[in-house]
């Protein structure tokens, strides 16, 4: 299996991606401190509760914009493929919760699930697509 | 859809990555397309074309 070189398009994407992680843990440690150690009250603690997730929203955005900026018809359809993964695996999963917790009361997800199993669905997608349609030696 | 790619291709003596450099795709799309796990669009297969100087339908064609 050879080594790709990556479009312009993914060398953007990865680095908006690092940096918007980067801003966001700093975002999800800033605000924890804040609300533990400062003792952060009022409307003020309901800002810092949303504060993280505007880099999920950058985040988002990211992805949008990769998908705009793709020249490579082939790579933005896998991009896509993988994305409708993860969308299905989790509007599957929160019905399935939905239903267990309207009938049983039971089966609330834990915070966060959603977007750890997207996101999980997403990676795994991505990669077994990059595994079927890898490329050897070039004739 | 099927494709003369990967022989027109050979016939010239270019490789993938050649390929994929003139028509400004990953080696990996131009594989996927020889191969027939990809068909692509219609502006991807007139740029096909114009390199290769032949017609859409010389180069691709409809199974049914």
């Amino acid at each position: 299996m050879e080594c790709l070189p990556k479009s312009k398009a993914e060398k953007v994407y990865v680095r908006r991606i690092t940096v918007t992680m980067a801003v966001y843990v700093l975002l999800v440690f800033g605000t924890t401190w804040a609300v533990r150690h400062a003792h952060v009250q009022g409307w003020l603690l309901y800002v810092c509760a949303v504060v993280p997730s505007l880099a999920i929203f950058r985040l988002l955005q990211v992805v949008g914009l990769y998908l705009k900026e793709e020249t490579d018809e082939f790579v933005r359809q896998q991009m896509v493929n993988s994305i409708l993964w993860g969308t299905a695996v989790v509007l599957g999963l929160s019905a399935v919760s939905d239903f267990l917790r309207g009938y049983t009361g039971k089966g609330e997800l834990p915070g966060f699930t959603i977007f750890i199993v997207f996101w999980m669905v997403f990676a795994l997608a991505q990669g077994v697509q990059q595994l079927r349609n890898r490329v050897g030696g070039d004739d | 859809m099927t494709n003369r790619l990967k022989a027109l291709r050979a016939e010239r003596g270019w490789s993938q990555a050649f390929l994929a450099e003139r028509l400004e795709v990953s080696r990996q799309s131009v594989n996927a397309i020889e191969t027939g796990r990809y068909d692509p669009s219609l502006p991807l297969a007139f740029r096909i074309a114009r390199l290769f100087e032949m017609r859409i339908e010389e180069i691709f064609e409809d199974r049914e």
